[in-house]
């Protein structure tokens, strides 16, 4: 395909992204050098980096910093660890199978928001798993500042899941039926198959899962925001911070907002480069 | 595979049944309480089994009238559900399958259009309509030019197709707010400019959109269309890329010889064989749009989708009751439950697709 | 009418890599020319450069008077048939051969005759609704020639397009390639790497090395009368042997010394090649082929200073004929065929292979004298690989 031709295909797509996406970068990162108020809007200001300071001396900042990374470093382990197990239980489920995986990826599908009211109503006054605790325990359950954490926690582990382990079913359906066979001649035990053949087979699901899982669970608002609304500020992370600077009825500041999406930018471009630079190089060995 | 004794098949099917208690009983719950009445639900120990039913909780949060009669909504929704089945399965059967799409469209269109006419409903019907409207315009932009870029992208060979590809894979990792808030800052700019120009207020006489006067951009279902759309392309044409490169070149040069132009090769020959991947790929943009709730909140203030529809009217300030709360979450499930077993299928071969390729 | 000539064709690639040198041929209207090489030699290129599916870097190509280098694949009334057939999965047989004649707006009911009639003579009228997944190998690749032929084209071309069929089906394939092309008499590319198919079906065979042109000619000539060493190798199988020798002259006998034996050249065979005096007592290229030698005890009434004296290594029955291989104390020539296998055999020794009639009773480990009809020796520069012959 000739230049000309690709560039016919590719133009509206190629216009979309650079106007609504690299545009709007460079937006950002022009509205974070400014002082801007929410309630006027038309009065821009130039204060240099000051947003960028005002930021990195916020405690609120570092708090929803400090949950991000917790949040990532539990989820995400957590959810490719099951993901793979589950996968691999439904791999040996022969009658019944596409009947399960309907009902485990339910979560997943559902509206993120939604999932997470129904989760969140489990735990209410009233709520069926609140009940529970409380029959057992003999003390009410509340969701508090001190719980509502481990919940956002507990939910997202619960919504993510399926990702991983639909992937992984995924990739478990290409594994040679051979190199299973072969292994078990050769007196495998399951775990030696797991480590040997089935491992070395998902690598690159793995990394894929593992990047995108990072990515996702970095960014996440919808749960955070539902569990914790006003209520529970410490509780929230990155994003749900940056919204809440930003758009704040009266007092969203923002300029401020932008500078922290910067930073947010910054932090998962740190992790994303080392990968970028790879599949780059991919990309261009495909083409010579 | 190894023949599994029966002691070990019956423990792998218990922990998938533990398994999916773990996955599905938050919708168990909620749509136990949606059914209940609001008595059972206050009830101090939980009311598992042996309630009165009831769809006052449907009734009361998207009808506007009292002494409905809740099946012949039920019938109502139930006819069309079947009648485009059935239209579908004749799609299938019969070669060419479009006109019994269209037919199948036109029957939902209808039968959302004039179901106001038939009861009186809530403002949440708007938000329904709107969470439609969305969703089916983000798919069509968004499929469409996602298409023909993920064509481009996976016969070009120069460098400038593979600098597209990373810079888009970066744009896919972003968080959505480093988006949202230059969205929210230059539609507000265009509508201040729109105002103060006055273009936003010219009369054009073709386009009479009923209800609006103005021309805006915020708090507009194309602004979040157009947010949609934009940050969905990375991964359409990254999805798409990937199934075109399975289909091999030799299809469209044939083509070619045999008289089609490149554009014609692409329509009549290739566009036909990734009704897969478009399938996969709609699917997942279907979810993206249906479920957003972060753009929507930002961007269209009063022209909420359904999941803002329901954070907002659920939330404690609101004087809707935890059943008619919980009657909301079914309905909005309900839709992608049936989704997802129309559509498994798709879905999981489109994960499988994207992942390999990544 | 659909005389088509290439003049002087190029094509270099963007990184630098010359895939055709200035291929000139021309083809007369009605022949069936075959483009054979080595795999990796650029033949494919040839044809997708006539195609239009890539661009011409330099020189003309002409359809009788028309210049096509800047000509849309579509309009350039040239029909192809890939390898891998590139039929559309979506569509029926009878959709696959008439999607031409459809994307030139022949109208429903001409269109299903001429479909019929293609199919006819492809012999798949039975397979007309049939998907392209539900046929065989065999059928596909019919299907692939009826889309071609369905529209009569100026040219056909044909992109190896036996290769994907099993050995019994690519032999009746061959016969009825050729013979629905003589039916039809539109001129035809066809490019392969297999010399059996060039030398069956060709009305004329070109050889290419490299992206250079070798030689084309009439399968006969070509087999006779090899231009250079890489075609002496190429064209025939088993292929020709081919040894480092000296020619000398001794009493007014000529004798060749080939390692540490002596075969006499009877003086017509100088004298039909004059040039070879030139080359007395200097290394040259002797080449022959295997059906130029024969078991002594077979044909006994042979002079015995026109043989080989060896000892059978490798002996294989064919029924019709039996190969043997030995070992020639000679060192053999690279023809430059990057497919031939590797030799077995050092500076000091060369395998030699011999087609001896089936009458033979030679066993390995058997001390045999080999005739060799010194009449049909090749001889090539040392240098140039260029056979000597004026």
């Amino acid at each position: 395909m000739n230049r000309r031709t690709f560039w016919g295909f590719t133009i509206p797509s190629v216009v979309v992204m650079l106007a609504l996406m690299v545009f709007p970068l460079v937006t950002t990162v022009w509205l974070g050098f400014q002082k801007l108020l929410l309630r006027d809007l038309n009065n821009p200001e130039w204060v240099g980096f000051d947003n960028y300071s005002d930021v990195l001396t916020d405690p609120e900042f570092w708090a929803a910093f400090r949950f991000t990374m917790v949040f990532v470093a539990i989820v995400v382990p957590v959810t490719m660890v099951m993901g793979l197990g589950v996968a691999l239980l439904l791999d040996r489920v022969g009658r019944g199978r596409s009947l399960y995986m309907a009902a485990l990826l339910l979560p997943f599908i559902v509206t993120p928001v939604v999932g997470s009211l129904v989760y969140k109503d489990l735990f209410e006054r009233g709520g069926l798993l609140s009940w529970l605790w409380e029959v057992i325990t003999d003390d009410p359950f509340a969701v508090n500042a001190g719980n509502v954490k481990w919940l956002i926690i507990i939910q997202s582990i619960w919504y993510i899941m399926p990702f991983a382990m639909i992937t992984f079913f995924a990739g478990l359906q290409t594994l040679p039926q051979e190199r299973v066979e072969a292994a078990a001649i050769d007196g495998a035990n399951f775990l030696r198959n797991l480590w040997h053949v089935i491992l070395p087979h998902l690598k690159v699901l793995i990394l894929f899962v593992g990047l995108i899982s990072i990515m996702d669970a970095y960014r996440v608002y919808d749960q955070v925001f539902v569990w914790t609304g006003t209520r529970f500020t410490d509780a929230h992370t990155l994003s749900v911070y940056n919204v809440r600077v930003a758009t704040a009825f009266d007092i969203g500041r923002l300029g401020k907002g932008n500078a922290i999406a910067v930073l947010n930018v910054i932090g998962i471009f740190m992790v994303l480069i080392p990968f970028l630079w790879r599949s780059y190089k991919d990309q261009i060995a495909e083409r010579t | 595979m190894r023949r599994s004794s029966t002691l070990s098949r019956i423990g792998l099917h218990a922990t998938m049944l533990v398994l999916v208690v773990w996955s599905i009983l938050p919708f168990i719950w909620t749509f136990q309480t949606s059914i209940k009445f609001t008595r059972d639900v206050a009830a101090k120990e939980p009311v598992l089994w042996g309630y009165e039913t009831t769809a006052n909780a449907y009734r009361a949060f998207w009808l506007d009238e009292d002494d409905i009669n809740m099946w012949s909504v039920l019938v109502y929704i139930l006819v069309v559900a079947v009648v485009c089945l059935i239209l579908g399965q004749i799609g299938r059967r019969v070669r060419h399958s479009w006109p019994w799409f269209t037919a199948a469209v036109g029957v939902i269109f209808v039968a959302l259009w004039r179901f106001p006419k038939v009861w009186e409903v809530n403002d949440e019907y708007d938000f329904l309509i709107n969470s439609i409207v969305v969703t089916v315009l983000t798919m069509l932009i968004s499929l469409s030019i996602g298409l023909l870029a993920g064509y481009g992208l996976a016969r070009y060979t120069g460098i400038s197709g593979a600098v597209i590809l990373i810079v888009a894979l970066g744009f896919r990792a972003l968080p959505r707010t480093a988006f949202v808030l230059p969205y929210f800052f230059g539609a507000k700019e265009i509508d201040d400019w729109l105002n103060s120009s006055g273009v936003g207020s010219w009369d054009f006489p073709l386009i009479d959109f009923p209800g609006i006067d103005t021309l805006q951009i915020l708090d507009t279902r194309l602004a979040i269309v157009l947010a949609l759309v934009a940050v969905n392309q990375p991964f359409t044409i990254w999805m798409f890329r990937s199934f075109f490169m399975e289909v091999p070149k030799e299809i469209e040069e044939a083509a070619m010889m045999d008289g089609a132009t490149r554009l014609q090769a692409f329509r009549r020959v290739i566009i036909p064989m990734m009704w897969p991947a478009i399938i996969a790929t709609g699917l997942f943009t279907m979810l993206l749009a249906y479920n957003e709730y972060l753009f929507v909140r930002v961007l269209a203030p009063t022209e909420w989708t359904l999941p803002v529809a329901i954070v907002s009217l659920t939330g404690g300030e609101s004087s809707r009751t935890i059943t008619e709360a919980a009657a909301a979450s079914v309905s909005i499930t309900l839709p992608i439950v049936v989704v997802i077993i129309l559509f498994q299928k798709h879905l999981v071969k489109g994960l499988g697709a994207g992942a390999v390729k990544g | 009418m659909s005389t088509v000539t290439l003049d002087k064709l190029t094509k270099v690639y963007p990184n630098g890599f010359q895939a055709i040198t200035e291929l000139s041929l021309t083809l007369e209207d009605g022949e069936f020319l075959v483009l054979v090489g080595p795999s990796g030699c650029g033949k494919s290129t040839a044809l997708r450069m006539i195609a239009g599916l890539e661009d011409i870097t330099s020189g003309d190509l002409y359809v009788g008077e028309r210049l096509l280098n800047a000509v849309q694949p579509k309009d350039r009334d040239i029909a192809m048939v890939f390898q891998s057939y590139a039929l559309y999965p979506q569509m029926t047989v009878a959709e696959n051969i008439g999607f031409p004649l459809k994307l030139r707006k022949i109208g429903k009911r001409d269109r299903h005759e001429q479909v019929y009639q293609a199919a006819e003579i492809l012999e798949l009228t039975e397979q007309l609704e049939k998907k392209p997944a539900q046929l065989s190998g065999g059928q596909r690749q019919r299907v692939a020639m009826g889309r071609a032929i369905v529209r009569r084209p100026a040219l056909f071309l044909m992109d190896e397009p036996l290769s994907n069929l099993d050995a019994k089906l690519r032999v009746q394939m061959r016969a009825d390639i050729a013979g629905i092309q003589r039916e039809l008499g539109v001129t035809t590319f066809y490019v392969t790497h297999d010399q059996v198919e060039a030398m069956t079906m060709g009305d004329r065979v070109a050889v290419i090395k490299d992206g250079i042109l070798q030689q084309a000619a009439a399968p006969e000539a070509l087999y006779e009368n090899p231009d250079n060493v890489f075609v002496a190798a190429f064209i025939g199988s088993p292929s020709m042997n081919l040894y480092e020798a000296t020619l000398a002259e001794a009493d007014g006998d000529y004798l060749l010394r080939l390692g540490d034996q002596t075969l006499a050249v009877p003086d017509r065979v100088v004298a039909a090649r004059p040039a070879l005096r030139d080359y007395l007592d200097q290394p040259l290229v002797v080449g022959f082929r295997p059906e130029d030698l024969e078991d002594a005890s077979v044909v006994p009434d042979h002079p015995d200073d026109q043989r080989l004296h060896t000892e059978i290594a490798v002996r294989e029955a064919l029924g019709a004929e039996t190969l043997v291989h030995f070992a020639i104390a000679a060192p053999s020539v690279d023809s430059g065929d990057p497919d031939a296998l590797d030799e077995l055999g050092d500076e000091e020794s060369s395998r030699c292979t011999a087609r001896f009639s089936a009458a033979t009773r030679v066993r390995v480990g058997d001390r045999v004298r080999v005739n060799v009809s010194t009449e049909r020796l090749h001889f090539f520069d040392r240098k140039t690989h260029l056979a000597i012959r004026s």
